[in-house]
C-alpha cells in the first residue's frame, strides 16, 4: 500500500541545529569585527600621543629670518636630512612659536635651551656678536650661514664669498653690455642694509675687475650704485623697488638683487611699470617664479646658489667640531648662473617631476 | 555528536538554551560596547591634560616671578619664603617635561623650556642672592635678564600650549568622530544581532511546530478517513517527536484493522450471497414442486384416507402402497426448504422405490449397501430422488434386460459419497459435461417426476458445500449404465 506524505515546509533538526550554529558563528564573526574596529580607533587616538620618537645624539638649532622663506626652507631640509645621517635633531627654532622673534631673540633662547650647536643667519650687528660669544663661551657651536658675523667668535662661516659673486655678476653684466652695446652702464645693486662695507665693497670690486680684465670693458666702466634696503621693517623692500621705478628719469640699465625677494619684487615692478627689456635684472636664487621670468627673459638672467650644499655643510662643519674641537672657518658655497635655456630645462624638470608625484 | 544530543533534547530544554544563548551573545556585546564607550569616554577627558598641565607650568612660573619680584621689592621674609616655595614646586612641575632630543617639534619645545628654565632658576638664585648682599647693579642686571628669559620661557609655554591645544583638538575629533561611529556601529550591531536572534528563533519554533503542523495535518487527513499517511521524519527526541512517532503507529495499527475488518465484512457478505442464492435455488426449486404437482396437502391427507380406507377393507397391500405415497409426499412438503439427513434420504428413495415398484409391477431392481454410520450426517433435502429419478426415467426405462439400481452410501476421509448406479442405456462424455456444467435443459419433465432436475440439485449441493466438486457422473458408454456420485464434507 502507497503511504502519503503529508506536505509542508520540513526542516530537519540537523539543519535547524546547522542554523544556529551559523547565527552564532556569524555573530561572534561581527563581535570580532567590533573588538578589532574599536582597538584600532583607540589606537590611532593614543598614536598623537603615545607615539615613539626617534632619539638624537645631538639638538641643533637653526635661525634664520623669515624673508627668503622659500630659500631658507630648502637650506633647513638639506640640513635636517644631513642631520639625520649624524643622528642630529636640527630645530627651525622660532617657526612654532606664536611670537614673531628677531633673529637676535631667537639666539637667546638657543642660549638659555642649552642646545649643542646653533646655525644662524641674521643681521651683523653688536647684539648678535655678544649673544654668539656667549653661546660660543657656553660651549655652543655656531655656523653663520650666508651672511658672516665676522666679529664673532663663530667656529665657521657656510656662504657664497661675496668676490666670487661680484664675480659672477661682473660676468653677467660685462655680457649684457656688450649685448646691449652698453656706455658706461648705470647699475643698481640691492643690498640689505644688515650687510657689512666689506662684503659690499667686494662685490663692487669684483665687478669692476671684471670690466678692466675684459678688452672691451676698457673705458667703460659702469656706473655702481648700492641701495640699502631697510631690513628690519617688513615691507620696505617692495616699496624702495617701486621708489626706483617711479623715479622714471634716474632708472638704472642694471638692477642687481642679492637676495630672492628683491629678485621678485625687481621684476614684479618692472613688469607693472612696463620696464621689461628696458631694466635687465640680475636675480638671486631660483624659485618657481624667478626661473619663469627668467625663462621668459623679464629676468636676464639668476644666480642659483646650492641650498643642498649649504645646508649639509652647517652639518658637517658643526659636527666635525663637536667630535674634533675645531672646524675650518669657512666653506664656500658653489653658485650657478641660470639663464633663459638653463630656466627652461628646469622648470620642465620641475614639471616632470610632478607630474610623476 | 552535538546535533544528536540536541535532537533528542525536550523542547524545554532547547527553547531554554536558545533564550539563554541568544541572550548572552547581546549581554556579551552590550558589555563590550559599554566598555569600549567608556574607555573612549575616560580618554575624551584625558584630552586636554596636557594643556592643564602646561597651564599649571605658566601659572607657577608667574608665580615664581612674582615672588621674585615681591622679595627684590620687599626683602620680606614671607616673600623669600613663597620664592623658595613657588622655586620648589616648578621645579617639581619642571620633572615632567621631556628632555631628550626627539624628533617631534612639541616635544623639543618641552627641552627647550626645561633648559631655558634651568637658566632661568639659575638666573632668579643668583638674582635673590645679589639682593641678600645688596649688590644693586647686580641683582637689577640679573633679574631684567631673568624677566627676558622669563617671557621667553612664558611665550615658549604658551605656543606649545597653542600646538598641543591644536594636536588635543584632533585627537578630540577623531575620538568624538569615533564616538559617533561607534554609535552608530552598536547601533548597527545590536540591530544585526537582533535580527540574527529573530531568524535563530524563528527557525528553531519553526523545527518545532513544523512536526506539529504535519501532525495535525495527518490528524486531519485521518479524520477525513484516508488512513494511508506517513509523517516525515519523527527521528527527533523531543516530545514532538514522541507523539509524532506514536501516531504514527496508532496511525498503522488502525490501518491494520480496518484491512482485518474490510476482509470479514467480504467474508460475511460473500456468505450472504451464497445465502441468497441457496435460497433463491430452494425457491426455484419449490416453485417447481408447486408447479409439477397438485396440491400436496389435498393429495396427502386424501392419500392418508385412502390408506385409512384400504386397512379398513383389509388390503394391507394397498394400505402400504398408499402409506409409501404419502410418506413420499409429506417429505416433499416437509423436507423442502431445510437440510435433512442421509437416512431420511435414503427412506424417501426406498419410498419412491416402492411406488414405482407397484407402478411398474417390480421392473427395477433397487439394491442399497449403507454405511449405517453416516446415517445422521446432515445433507441437502432432496438430493437423492431426483438422482435416482433420473436413472429411472434416462437410464433404465425401455430397455430390454431387467433393470438395476444400486445405492452406495460409504465415508471416506472427510466426505460422504452417496452413489447411484444403473445399468441402463448410459451416456456419452458430452452429455456428462453438460450435466455437470447445468448446459442441459431438461425440458421433458413428465408428469411423473417431481419436477426437480439434476441441474438443480448440483446447483444447491455447491452453494451449500461451497466446492465444484459434488458431483460425479461416469459411464463406460452406450448401453453400459452410469453411475452419480454425491460428494459432500462429512462435518457440515
Amino acid at each position: 500500500m502507497k503511504k502519503e506524505t503529508i506536505p509542508g515546509k520540513n526542516i530537519s533538526a540537523n539543519r535547524a541545529f546547522r542554523i544556529m550554529l551559523t547565527g552564532f558563528i556569524i555573530m561572534l564573526f561581527v563581535a570580532l569585527f567590533c573588538a578589532v574596529y574599536f582597538s584600532v580607533k583607540m589606537k590611532q587616538v593614543s598614536e598623537a600621543d603615545a607615539r615613539t620618537y626617534e632619539i638624537y645624539d645631538m639638538h641643533y638649532v637653526f635661525i634664520a629670518d623669515n624673508a627668503e622663506k622659500e630659500f631658507w626652507n630648502e637650506v633647513y631640509a638639506a640640513a635636517v636630512e644631513e642631520g639625520e645621517k649624524e643622528n642630529v635633531y636640527v630645530e627651525r627654532l622660532g617657526e612654532n612659536l606664536n611670537v614673531n622673534y628677531q633673529t637676535e631673540d631667537l639666539l637667546r633662547i638657543a642660549n638659555n635651551s642649552s642646545v649643542d650647536g646653533i646655525i644662524f643667519c641674521g643681521e651683523d650687528n653688536e647684539e648678535t656678536v655678544k649673544l654668539i660669544n656667549e653661546a660660543v663661551h657656553k660651549g655652543i657651536a655656531v655656523v653663520s650661514l650666508r651672511q658672516d658675523i665676522e666679529d664673532s667668535e663663530r667656529q665657521c662661516f657656510v656662504g657664497v664669498n661675496s668676490y666670487d659673486l661680484g664675480l659672477e655678476y661682473g660676468k653677467q653684466i660685462l655680457e649684457l653690455a656688450q649685448q646691449e652695446e652698453m656706455l658706461n652702464p648705470r647699475i643698481c645693486i640691492l643690498a640689505d642694509n644688515t650687510m657689512s662695507e666689506s662684503k659690499q665693497n667686494l662685490i663692487t670690486f669684483a665687478i669692476r675687475d671684471c670690466f678692466s680684465e675684459a678688452e672691451q670693458g676698457e673705458g667703460n666702466l659702469p656706473e655702481m650704485e648700492i641701495r640699502k634696503i631697510d631690513a628690519s621693517d617688513a615691507f620696505s623692500a617692495e616699496e624702495a623697488i617701486r621708489d626706483i621705478f617711479m623715479d622714471s628719469q634716474n632708472l638704472p640699465d642694471i638692477m642687481v638683487c642679492l637676495n630672492s625677494v628683491y629678485t621678485q619684487c625687481t621684476y614684479q615692478a618692472a613688469v607693472d611699470y612696463n620696464r621689461v627689456g628696458e631694466v635687465k635684472i640680475l636675480g638671486y636664487y631660483s624659485t618657481d617664479a624667478i626661473l619663469d621670468a627668467v625663462e621668459k627673459r623679464i629676468i636676464y638672467s639668476t644666480v642659483q646658489i646650492d641650498t643642498q650644499e649649504m645646508g649639509s655643510q652647517c652639518i658637517r662643519a658643526l659636527t666635525e667640531y663637536h667630535e674634533s674641537g675645531y672646524t675650518s672657518s669657512y666653506v664656500p658655497i658653489s653658485t650657478q648662473v641660470i639663464g633663459s635655456a638653463e630656466a627652461k630645462r628646469l622648470l620642465q624638470e620641475a614639471e616632470v617631476e610632478d607630474a610623476g608625484n | 555528536m552535538l546535533v544528536t544530543k540536541w535532537n533528542n533534547a525536550s523542547i524545554q530544554i532547547k527553547l531554554t538554551v536558545s533564550f539563554t544563548f541568544t541572550l548572552i551573545i547581546i549581554l556579551v556585546m552590550n558589555l563590550f560596547m559599554y566598555v569600549n564607550i567608556n574607555s573612549m569616554t575616560s580618554r575624551v577627558d584625558e584630552v586636554y591634560v596636557s594643556n592643564v598641565n602646561l597651564n599649571e607650568l605658566s601659572e607657577a612660573l608667574q608665580v615664581l616671578h612674582e615672588s621674585v619680584r615681591g622679595y627684590l621689592d620687599t626683602k620680606s621674609s614671607d616673600s623669600l619664603d613663597s620664592y623658595y616655595r613657588a622655586d620648589q614646586e616648578y621645579r617639581e612641575l619642571l620633572e615632567g617635561l621631556n628632555q631628550r632630543v626627539v624628533n617631534n617639534r612639541m616635544k623639543i619645545t618641552e627641552k627647550n623650556i626645561k633648559a631655558q628654565s634651568e637658566t632661568y632658576l639659575e638666573t632668579i638664585y643668583e638674582t635673590v642672592q645679589a639682593k641678600r648682599g645688596r649688590n644693586v647693579e647686580r641683582y637689577k642686571t640679573y633679574y631684567d635678564e631673568a624677566t627676558e628669559i622669563y617671557g621667553d620661557i612664558q611665550n615658549c609655554i604658551y605656543s606649545l600650549n597653542n600646538e598641543q591645544f591644536k594636536n588635543n583638538s584632533g585627537s578630540y575629533m577623531i575620538l568624538l568622530s569615533s564616538l559617533r561611529y561607534m554609535e552608530i556601529i552598536s547601533t548597527v550591531i545590536l540591530a544585526m544581532i537582533g535580527c540574527i536572534n529573530l531568524v535563530m528563533v524563528f527557525m528553531l519554533t519553526r523545527n518545532m511546530t513544523s512536526p506539529l503542523i504535519k501532525l495535525s495535518k495527518a490528524a486531519n487527513e485521518v479524520a477525513e478517513g484516508n488512513f494511508n499517511v506517513e509523517i516525515e521524519d519523527t527521528e527527533s527526541g523531543d516530545e514532538i517527536g514522541i507523539v509524532s512517532r506514536a501516531f504514527q503507529k496508532m496511525v498503522t495499527s488502525i490501518q491494520i484493522y480496518i484491512q482485518e475488518i474490510k476482509n470479514s465484512m467480504e467474508r460475511e457478505s460473500r456468505m450472504k450471497e451464497k445465502e441468497l442464492l441457496m435460497e433463491s435455488s430452494m425457491r426455484e426449486a419449490q416453485l417447481m414442486t408447486l408447479q409439477a404437482q397438485i396440491n400436496p396437502h389435498f393429495l396427502f391427507n386424501t392419500l392418508n384416507a385412502g390408506a385409512q380406507l384400504a386397512m379398513m377393507e383389509g388390503a394391507d397391500k394397498t394400505t402400504e402402497f398408499i402409506e409409501n405415497m404419502a410418506d413420499f409426499f409429506r417429505y416433499n412438503i416437509k423436507k423442502m426448504n431445510q437440510d435433512t439427513t442421509v437416512g431420511e434420504e435414503v427412506q424417501l428413495v426406498d419410498n419412491y422405490i416402492y411406488i414405482l415398484n407397484v407402478r411398474f409391477t417390480g421392473e427395477i431392481h433397487f439394491e442399497k449397501e449403507i454405511d449405517e454410520k453416516v446415517l445422521e450426517v446432515k445433507v441437502p433435502s432432496m438430493i437423492l430422488q431426483p438422482i435416482v429419478e433420473n436413472a429411472v426415467n434416462y437410464g433404465i426405462r425401455n430397455i430390454g434386460r431387467e433393470g438395476k439400481i444400486k445405492l452406495t452410501v460409504y465415508r471416506k476421509d472427510k466426505f460422504i459419497y452417496l452413489s447411484v448406479w444403473d445399468n441402463g442405456i448410459g451416456m456419452s462424455e458430452e452429455k456428462i459435461s453438460q450435466i455437470l456444467k447445468g448446459e442441459l435443459k431438461e425440458v421433458d419433465l413428465k408428469s411423473n417426476s417431481n419436477g426437480i432436475g439434476l441441474g438443480n440439485v448440483i446447483e444447491r449441493l455447491k452453494l451449500y458445500t461451497g466446492r465444484e466438486d459434488v458431483m460425479e457422473i461416469k459411464s463406460a458408454g452406450k448401453d453400459e449404465g452410469s453411475e452419480f456420485t454425491v460428494k459432500v464434507p462429512a462435518h457440515i
